[in-house]
């Protein structure tokens, strides 16, 4: 089979710097910062209360079926957003497609905290359900909300953006920690590779402004010492396609993917090795750790400014968990086409 | 002390809107959950929490039909029979959108905002949850 290449058409985002890649771009550039005390939760007790968090999202316009909001958390919000971005931004045609995928990494879960303490309380003796599983089982049921468990569940948040750009090709939602964004995108560019879909939306969704985040954070000793984490939520999504197919639409192409490698457990140095160059990225300005979304996000800022050359984009994370991309500038790609 | 018919009403509106995300004028009794309205399965799921929760009753699901086709079973022409009796109760529906013979897939079709504010109206007087 000819050697199907993947390439990069399209770029969304949401950041605590802003609603879009153009807002979160100017943010940037006027030194914005977006780091403050977490206001989704009460914080305080934590050893850093900071946080960055997304404000002023009005999801609604985002998404064609208005009514599945009730089911998607802050991530899978984040999530169908920047897909929605991305698909606008390479005027990729609306409407059902059964090649194109859907491939998001993201890491943990609030695991709606609230909505359960508050079904847990309302047992008849509250102390019980956190000792005794049948207890816990009555109480979490006769409390809960029978959609709690669909709105919690990771595999949603794909699922959610292919509900709402009608994407009926392969999906996948990536659990490998700090490093599921990007590995989504290599699972995407290999999708396209294999010919088993011939577009995917790909990227990370993430949410760490939570009580379990911070406490995780926390007991790792990232929330102390002289430059703590700051816990941050958001998502990056990329269009890729495939490349001849995105030159026959007259596609605008943003770069090329190139190596790439995914670990769990090694260091890194020998995942980076390939990419000829690593540009600044500017991630410590990102307004926060947005976890899987972080290296997609980086990613996804330094295709808006154009490559002069190849970038690799990097991410690890406290598990060992790891992943890395190389992504050529297009005008190799609209040569090695010609 | 239990709710007046109009507070029913009022609350069964406001919860089937904000389930099913739907602008407050097109709630109206005769709206079909499923084709008027886009309720799916997970819906009735949700409604039926959000009516236990905001009502303080345990629903079991199926008492929801109840009144409507309960002891009916699979047979067609008890639900063909029953089918005229919901007609003459509920003249407002749109019934050209009911097969000729429905089937028992068909019935969650059947269930409008009326129904529930029936049903919870039943319930809540004290009242056997079918009707007679």
């Amino acid at each position: 089979m000819k050697e199907r290449r993947a390439v990069v058409t399209g770029l969304g985002l949401v950041t605590p710097l802003g609603t879009g890649l153009g807002a979160t771009r100017r943010a940037l550039a006027e030194g914005r910062c977006a780091v403050a005390p977490a206001t989704l939760f009460d914080a305080r007790p934590f050893a850093s209360p900071l946080a960055g968090e997304v404000h002023d999202l009005d999801p609604r316009p985002y998404f064609r079926v208005p009514k599945a909001l009730k089911l998607c958390d802050r991530r899978t919000r984040f999530a169908v957003c920047a897909a929605a971005m991305a698909l606008e931004d390479a005027g990729f045609p609306a409407g059902p497609s059964e090649g194109l995928g859907v491939s998001i990494g993201t890491s943990g879960s609030d695991l709606g905290a609230e909505e359960l303490s508050a079904a847990l309380a309302r047992a008849e003796d509250p102390a019980l359900p956190a000792r005794d599983t049948d207890a816990f089982g009555e109480a979490a049921l006769a409390g809960l909300n029978p959609l709690w468990l669909l709105v919690h569940l990771p595999n949603m948040t794909s699922a959610h953006v292919a509900i709402q750009q009608e994407a009926r090709g392969p999906n996948t939602t990536v659990m490998t920690g700090w490093a599921a964004g990007l590995a989504a995108i290599v699972e995407g560019a290999a999708w396209i590779a294999e010919g088993r879909a011939d577009a995917v939306l790909a990227g990370g969704a993430d949410s760490a402004v939570h009580p379990f985040a911070f406490a995780a954070l926390e007991q790792e000793g990232l929330l102390s010492g002289p430059s703590p984490l700051v816990p941050a939520e958001g998502a990056a999504v990329v269009l890729l396609e495939e490349q001849e197919a995105a030159l026959a639409r007259g596609a605008r192409i943003l770069g090329e993917v190139g190596a790439h490698a995914l670990s769990a457990g090694t260091r890194l140095a020998a995942l980076a090795a390939g990419a000829t160059s690593a540009p600044s990225l500017p991630l410590e300005r990102l307004a926060g750790n947005l976890l899987a979304a972080h290296a997609p996000a980086a990613l996804v800022l330094a295709l808006a400014e154009g490559l002069a050359g190849p970038v690799a984009a990097v991410a690890t994370g406290p598990a060992g968990e790891a992943s890395a991309l190389q992504v050529l500038p297009p005008d190799r790609a609209a040569r090695s086409a010609a | 002390m239990n709710p007046s018919p109009s507070e029913i009403e009022a609350r069964v509106l406001s919860i089937v809107a904000d389930a099913l995300d739907q602008p407050a004028e097109r709630v109206t009794l005769d709206a079909s959950l499923v084709d008027d309205l886009g309720a799916e399965s997970i819906d009735f799921l949700d409604i039926v929490f959000r009516l236990e929760s905001d009502f303080g009753l345990k629903i079991p699901e199926e008492e929801i039909w109840q009144g409507s086709f309960d002891g009916v079973g699979d047979d067609p022409v008890a639900i063909a029979e029953r089918l005229a009796q919901l007609k003459a109760r509920r003249p407002g529906f749109r019934w050209d959108r009911v097969p000729d013979r429905p089937t028992r897939s068909d019935l969650p079709r059947l269930i409008t905002v009326g129904t529930v504010v029936e049903y919870l109206e039943r319930r809540l007087s004290g009242g056997a949850a079918s009707p007679e």
